[in-house]
This record gives structure tokens, sequence and C-alpha cells, in this order.
């Protein structure tokens, strides 16, 4: 029944059993454990000072480097400094005053553009009064070169083709009724051109005369 | 040799003097190493690998500090880091032993101090060696090794009370192995 029961230890005792406790040497695993730690001496022995000389070596040349690098280009610096900079300064400031003054004379030049708005309403009215201008000038055109187209053409096709080949005359003179022919037609669409202009224009000069014919119109019935 | 000589010779990679202070320490270290391992065949590789490690940083020693001391200490936390290196053992069945059990503990029927006499050491040792990996560093540290709860909390990295926790149930795994070795199992 005592075996049974559950026992607490007695851990001072347990601890001294334990600190007191040898394993009795044996020399196989010494053999193993050398060639371990052979290798890892090696090793060892090589990395550490090795790596310690090489950071400390690289590590001063690198700072004398970088010291000697920074020193030479802050004097090169230094020295363009007076020469260059200020005037790198001055253009990049004056460049953008520059270049939006020009930029916006021209706007303002063109924007005559106001003046067209005094043409416009100059022009506006006048997209009813323009026709009847322009068609005056077709019209003295008109008037002046048709005659005298009529009369060039033909006699300068006939003198010419006269004077150089006798044989070739027939095909001129085709040629020269077809000239007439188109300028016939010509002529008639001009002159279609100005009967609707001048029926235009008589409505125009009625409107311009009784510009309130509809305020009489609606008048009549009252009386 | 005195030991200052015997560990400038051995930092020299003098064969002679690294075998001296192995023979020296083997005894008592490969004690140490049974205690954390589960099994002799781990406490060899443990030995080993604790000592490759107490030679790689030798150069580092200094006088002031006695060697032996200095070595335990090398040896401890190389112990330690080995348990943990082998997570599967160190933290899976830590895990799954403890919810094992959890219905058998019952500290208010022990009451009976047992005498180590009554076994041998490589009982208690192969009693240790049954516990969780944790536990068993746990144990050591605390109880063997006489380490404050932070301090083994420290080494562990975990918290004083889990610290506190797993000591409680080590203590009371390795009483139940020590009965079973006690009743002949």
């Amino acid at each position: 029944m005592q075996d049974k029961k559950p026992h607490r230890i007695n851990e001072d005792a347990l601890r001294e059993k334990f600190t007191s406790y040898r394993v009795s040497f044996n020399p196989s695993c010494l053999e193993i454990l050398e060639n371990e730690v052979a290798h890892v001496k090696t090793h060892a022995s090589l990395e550490l000072p090795d790596t310690k000389k090489l950071v400390r070596f690289g590590g001063i040349f690198l700072i004398l480097i970088a010291i000697g690098c920074a020193a030479f280009f802050t004097y090169d610096y230094v020295k363009n400094m007076p020469a260059s900079a200020p005037e790198k300064d001055t253009v990049a400031a004056e460049k953008p005053i520059v270049q939006p003054t020009p930029e916006p004379q021209p706007k303002q030049e063109a924007a005559p553009a106001v003046v067209k708005a005094d043409t416009i309403k100059a022009e506006v009215p006048k997209h009813d009064t323009v026709m009847p201008v322009v068609t005056q000038k077709t019209k003295t055109a008109l008037k002046t070169y048709p005659p005298q187209v009529k009369n060039a053409a033909p006699k300068k096709d006939t003198s010419s083709v006269t004077a150089i080949n006798p044989a070739q005359v027939d095909s001129v003179k085709k040629k020269a009724k077809a000239d007439t022919a188109s300028a016939n037609k010509n002529q008639q669409v001009k002159k279609k051109k100005k009967k609707r202009k001048n029926s235009l224009d008589a409505t125009e000069d009625i409107r311009q005369s009784e510009p309130n014919s509809s305020d009489d119109d609606v008048v009549i019935p009252n009386n | 040799m005195s030991r200052n000589e015997l560990v400038q010779a051995c930092i020299k990679n003098d064969k002679v003097a690294r075998h001296q202070l192995i023979e020296q320490h083997y005894g008592y270290l490969m004690g140490m190493c049974r205690r954390y391992a589960k099994s002799n065949q781990q406490a060899e590789t443990f030995f080993n690998q604790a000592f490759i490690e107490v030679f790689k940083h030798l150069p580092e020693y200094h006088d002031n500090t006695s060697l032996d001391e200095w070595i335990k200490k090398t040896f401890l936390h190389s112990l330690i880091f080995q348990l943990k290196s082998n997570r599967t053992e160190y933290y899976i069945t830590t895990t799954t032993r403890v919810e094992e059990k959890k219905a058998h503990t019952d500290l208010f029927h022990q009451t009976e101090d047992q005498d180590p006499n009554n076994l041998l050491v490589e009982d208690y040792i192969n009693a240790l060696q049954k516990l969780p990996a944790s536990f068993r560093a746990v144990y050591n540290l605390h109880i063997i090794e006489e380490l404050s709860l932070k301090e083994t909390a420290d080494i562990l990295e975990i918290s004083e009370d889990s610290a506190k926790n797993s000591i409680e149930r080590a203590r009371n795994e390795f009483l139940k192995n020590v009965n079973l070795k006690m009743q002949g199992y």
C-alpha cells in the first residue's frame, strides 16, 4: 500500500545528487569531438582576425577617400559658384517674367476682336445688307468684263489659228465654239444672278423704306 | 599547465591542450547534458555541439571569472538553444503531454517525502529524460541549477507566469515518473 502512495521528492538532496554526478570519460567521444572542433577552430581562427583587420583597413581607406572626394568637390563647387550660379538664378528668374508678357500682347492685339464686336454689330445687321453690296461689285465686274471676253476670245483664237495652221482650223473652231458656248452659259447664269440680286435689292429697298409695314398692316383692321 | 595557459593554448589551436580541457570537464558536463537530453545518445551530440561553442567563444573568456563557471554557463546556453532548435520536440510534444496529464495531477495527496537515495542517479536522469523538452528545461534551470524564476523565464524567453506554471507541471510529471520507477516500471 505504501508503494502506491504518491511522494514528494526532496529537491535539495536530488540537486546534490545531480551536481555530484560524473560520467566516466569515453575516449571515443573525444576523437569525434576533436575532428569537429579542429574544423571549427581553423575556421574561427582564420575568420575573426581577418575580418577585423579587413574592416579596419578597408574602413580607414574608405573614410580617407570619402573625405578627400568631398573636399575636392566642395572646393570645385565653391570655385564655380560666383561665376555661374548668380547668372543662372537671374536668368531663371527673368525668363518666366519675360515669357508671359509677350504672349498676352499678341492676344490683346488680336483682341481687336473687340473691334470685331463693332464690326459684328455692323455686320450682323448687314447679313441682309451685305449681299447687295457684294452683288453690286460683281455687277460692275460682270458689266465690264464679259463684253471684252466675248470680243477677245474668238478674235484671238481665229487670228492665231489662221496664222499657224490652216489644217487645224476646224478643231480650233470647235474649241472656239465650245468656249463661246461656255461663255454664253456663264453669261446666262450671271444674268440670272443679276435678276435675283435686283429682285433682292428691290425687296430690301422696300423693307428699308417701309420698316414697320407689318405694324401698319396690324393697324388697318382698327379702322 | 595553469588554467590561463591552458586557455591560451586552446585559443592557439593546441590539440593537447584541447584534449586536456575536454578531459577535465567531461564528467560533469556530460552528466549535465544527460539531464537536458531525452536520451544518452542525444546527450553526446549536445555535448559535442556545446563544446564546439566553448572553443568558439574561448577568446572572449576573461581571467576575472572562474573557467569552470564560464564553461558551465556557455554549456547551459548551448543546451537550451539546442533544445529549442528542435521545435517538434520542444513545442508540440509539450502541449500534447500537458493535455493528457491534466486529469491525473492531484497535489493534495502528495504528503510523504521521497528519499532520493532509494533510487540511482541514472534512474532519476531517466525520469527526467521522459519529461517533455520544455518541462525538462524548466525543471533543470529552476530546481537543479537554482536559477530564479525571472532568470529561467528570460533564458527560455517566456513570461514568469508561464514559467511558474510549467515548473509546477514539470514537478508533478517528474514525480509521477519517479514513482513509476520505484514501482519497478
